[in-house]
């Protein structure tokens, strides 16, 4: 029973959201848009959409700017290091769950109290210990020093304490050890928290940007997608026709994961938020 | 297999939960461990399986001491209050679990778990996950899941709390059936003296850590230890009038005459509680001894339930509907043999004749 | 030894078994997770501590003349920092206000809808997972002078064009629309979680009173979400006092005129610029530290006194 001012409400409504929407996906859209165009076609506006679905800007782009170096790193980087991250959490989510010893949970206390410390400020040191590791210009210096997650722990660890004792005692009784259940019984429980956690650092990882231009000015070969592009379009020039397809190979396999994983990334990314 | 405790003790920082608890369970029955929360006898339960470190005394599998293996060594199936069935797996898995940690062939597990989901008849919803299954459901995977390693002793802590009125007496007759059929030693904890003596085959009751009796379940009802039992076991609960004792007589504190009960080796002049079960009290026509008045009177199947008035106090009698009185009726009352006690009023402790 | 003192010992031995197994157990389950939290949080966050107190520091030969607050006086007093935390304070200011006041319509707006929900949340949500420094390059690109989308609307309106990216005034412009759109998301997701945990029910009593939607927005929405706001709003705050990547990606260099200088581009030029002066480096960060500090602890406060 909706009346006529409902409907005109209900409408302005849409509107107002599709506008916002058109505005935020402008860039998408115009990014992956003028990476088929030719130069001149881009320059002169002669039409909206390019006369041809070109894919020699794709080519130029990942030929001239070392593209495949620098998607491989990426994949290295992300998978390895989600990996570790991954196994490093679940066990010290455990650790700080189940296993019963003095001052847990003050020691856990302090340590989701340093989730403010902003980065920034130990990236100085941090540089400094990757030297002296003789990992400054090796491509492990973009994964060594992000396997502990305080974050990813607060998460896994609230979702661990949430499992009843009973659980864990059952278990025992059955005759699984510490190590087993944590892994047939409490990884497989976890798996929603899991698969948040692992798609959030990816995406980190991914496109982690200020850190990766630190350790790779001494070595161009660990550079990966995210500051790869950036120095590609300085080395290349201005040509908006391989910028925007450099972009766009940066851009598409997150978009892809997003597009997969809407909405464990949207609960993922609220929880985040409140963390603190 | 047998299991024996002694000096059984468990200290959490002050507070002494079991004191001093020696029992012998005899192989291959059915053992309540009775009493209300706070009694200890979760406490008693989880030092059996080895969840809980003793603080004090020795743990024997028959000849073997026990006290300080870890859970998983100790050959015990345990079923949870709330079933701890593992929520991500399906019903077979939750019942292959035990099985899969020793590293048992797929195929033989699988066979294994069946032929027990079989005999908890559960066979039918293998492939569903717990949430999918109805409280009683769960129950019997987790026994399922308890039995499949084939335990020497089973334990079950507050199995039927979970369930509705209903299913509590099917399930805790599935669980009889169940234990009769494996053969296997089984000690539940409940606080429900009714569950309590309608399956098993012997009961500890326990009071703040200490146990008051064990005995065969009839023997609980009919020879309690003391008042605490006595008043603990049985419904309705047993009558209770305080007063005095002298040769041969009870002179409750309540009501004007004396009620011969026969002599018990008790001081003259001693404050006793004479307690006597509702259907141990005879009720007759008013012919002049021990006359009380009837206040109420409800009818439950072939009997009536009468109370009478003793003074401030009250009694309870089971009379045959044909011979019951009318309310505000008088009535003499005397008592049988069987199914009275007195009691020292002070310490509970029980009187003999 | 009596029986009973033998006794005792007995029943204490699982106890103590259980000790020592349990050291091996935290060293498997935390060792991983506890070494790199020390090597890579707090060791360097103390180091930063003590370097910030070390005069005339050099790392090259990991000597220093004394302690002091020479570091701190240094940075106190030096015009670029202070210019510095004035354009990050500038920027906080803008784009945390703007970006939340158009996140709440939007919120509200999609917390409505029932129709276009996948699709809106794609458009809306997108830019969570994308990489800035790929979505910097179609910023420049589309503030263009030659070849840009907007200048070549701006032009066909008969207007002349603007240098965007050129100018001090209109690159600033630039990296508020910037910082705006990038945090739009995820000031749209926390409100949106916001306001499903206001129950319905209040909608309804306002409508049986006869409110105008409006009147629901200003009188019930608001209020309710206003513990929300707030946190957003100081989470927000503390990520663009960190405000960086931004600029470096749009600019190369703090703006065309040196006008986009921020806190942390200060941080990042006295330890990665050709003359590195880690003193100065870390006392700044200390500064932007306690800046930070103090946003979180209001947080927390807000957070115990919200219940979220």
């Amino acid at each position: 029973m909706k009346n006529r001012t409902d409907r005109v409400k209900s409408f302005m409504q849409y509107l107002t959201l599709f506008i916002g929407a058109a505005i935020m996906f402008l860039p998408f859209f115009w990014m992956i848009n003028s990476s088929f165009k030719t130069e001149k076609e881009l320059l002169s506006f002669q039409s909206f959409f390019p006369k041809q679905l070109l894919i020699d800007n794709f080519r130029q782009a990942w030929e001239m700017g070392d593209f495949p170096r620098y998607f491989g790193n990426s994949v290295f980087v992300t998978v390895v290091c989600v990996a570790l991250t991954m196994f490093v959490t679940i066990l010290a989510a455990y650790g700080f769950s189940k296993l019963k010893f003095p001052g847990r949970d003050l020691i856990f206390t302090v340590l989701v109290s340093m989730m403010m410390i902003p980065y920034e400020m130990l990236m100085l040191t941090n540089y400094e210990t990757i030297r002296h590791m003789h990992l400054f210009g090796k491509i492990w210096s973009l994964i060594v020093p992000f396997t502990s997650s305080i974050f990813y722990t607060y998460i896994l660890r609230n979702f661990f304490l949430s499992v009843p004792d009973s659980l864990y005692q059952s278990a025992r009784i059955d005759g699984a050890s510490d190590w087993q259940y944590l892994w047939e019984i409490m990884v497989p429980m976890a798996k929603p928290s899991l698969v948040t956690i692992a798609l959030l650092d990816a995406i980190t990882c991914w496109n982690s940007f200020m850190w990766t231009m630190l350790m790779s000015s001494g070595n161009r070969n660990i550079r990966t997608l995210p500051f790869g592009l950036t120095a590609f379009t300085s080395e290349a020039g201005v040509h908006y026709n391989l910028w925007m397809a450099g972009a766009t190979i940066v851009v598409i396999p997150m978009i892809v994961l997003f597009l997969f994983c809407r909405k464990s990334i949207i609960t993922g990314v609220s929880r985040g938020g409140l963390k603190g | 297999m047998e299991v024996r405790i002694e000096d059984l003790v468990k200290r959490f920082d002050d507070v002494i939960a079991v004191n001093k608890v020696n029992a012998t369970f005899e192989s291959g029955k059915l053992i309540a461990l009775l009493g209300p929360s706070g009694c200890g006898k979760s406490t008693m339960l989880n030092m059996l399986s080895g969840i809980m470190p003793v603080t004090e005394g020795k743990i024997y599998f028959d000849d073997r001491d026990v006290t300080m293996l870890s859970p998983d060594k100790r050959e015990v199936g345990l079923v949870f209050q709330n079933y701890a069935l593992y929520p991500h797996m399906s019903v077979l898995e939750n019942i292959c679990f035990p099985l899969k940690i020793k590293r048992v062939p797929k195929a033989e597990r699988i066979e294994k778990a069946k032929e027990y989901a079989r005999m908890v008849h559960i066979d039918d919803y293998l492939d569903r996950l717990p949430k999918e299954l109805s409280g009683g459901q769960q129950q019997r995977v987790a026994i399922a899941r308890a039995l499949v390693k084939q335990p020497k002793l089973l334990l079950l802590d507050e199995p039927l709390s979970n369930l509705d009125a209903k299913l509590r007496v099917e399930m805790r007759e599935e669980i009889r059936r169940i234990q009769r059929e494996s053969g296997v030693t089984t000690v539940f904890v409940t606080h429900d003296q009714e569950e309590a003596t309608s399956i098993s085959d012997y009961i500890m009751l326990m009071k703040l850590g200490v146990k008051q009796q064990f005995a065969k379940t009839r023997n609980l009802y009919n020879d309690p230890a003391n008042l605490f039992v006595a008043d603990f076991i049985g419904n309705p609960t047993i009558n209770q009038l305080h007063g005095i004792y002298e040769k041969g007589n009870f002179r409750p504190d309540a009501y004007e005459n004396a009620i011969p009960i026969g002599r018990y080796q008790i001081e003259d002049g001693s404050r006793v509680v004479f307690a006597s079960r509702p259907e141990s009290v005879i009720v007759e026509k008013k012919n002049g001894k021990t006359v009380m008045e009837v206040e109420e009177t409800y009818v439950s199947g072939k009997d009536t339930l009468c109370v009478l008035k003793a003074g401030d106090g009250r009694l309870r009698a089971y009379v045959d509907n044909d011979s019951a009185p009318q309310e505000k009726d008088l009535v003499s009352v005397s008592f049988r043999d069987r199914g009275v006690f007195v009691f020292n009023e002070e310490s509970g402790e029980r009187y003999y004749e | 030894m009596n029986k009973k003192t033998k006794r005792y010992n007995g029943g204490r031995d699982p106890d103590e078994k259980f000790e020592a197994s349990m050291i091996g157990k935290i060293a498997l389950f935390l060792g991983p997770f506890m070494l790199g939290i020390v090597i890579f949080t707090i060791y360097p966050f103390i180091n930063a501590f003590l370097m910030s107190f070390k005069e005339n520091f050099s790392i090259l030969r990991n000597t220093f003349s004394g302690w002091g607050l020479a570091n701190y006086r240094k940075v106190l007093n030096d015009p670029i920092f202070l210019s510095g935390l004035k354009t990050t304070i500038k920027y906080v200011v803008i784009v945390v206000p703007i970006s939340l006041i158009i996140s709440i319509v939007i919120a509200v707006l999609l917390n409505n809808t029932r129709r276009f929900k996948a699709i809106l949340q794609t458009a809306y949500f997108m830019p969570l997972v994308t990489s800035t420094a790929a979505i910097s390059l179609v910023f420049r690109f589309i503030f263009a002078n030659e070849g840009g989308l907007i200048n070549k609307i701006i032009t066909t309106l008969g207007q002349t064009q603007i240098n965007f990216l050129g100018t001090n005034r209109w690159s600033e412009f630039v990296l508020y629309i910037f910082g705006i759109w990038n945090i739009l998301p995820f000031t749209i997701i926390l409100l949106l979680a916001g306001l499903q945990n206001i129950d319905p029910q209040y909608y309804t009593a306002a409508k049986v009173d006869g409110a105008k939607t409006l009147d629901i927005f200003t009188n019930i929405t608001v209020p309710l979400l206003s513990p929300t706001i707030a946190l957003v709003a100081i989470v927000n705050s503390i990520s663009a006092f960190k405000v960086f990547d931004y600029v470096f990606q749009l600019y190369n260099k703090p703006g065309p005129g040196y006008n986009l200088y921020t806190i942390i581009y200060y941080i990042y030029e006295k330890f990665g610029g050709t003359k590195p002066q880690y003193g100065y480096a870390a006392a700044a960060s200390i500064v932007l530290f306690f800046i930070i500090a103090v946003f979180t602890l209001l947080q927390r406060v807000l957070q115990k006194k919200t219940n979220y």
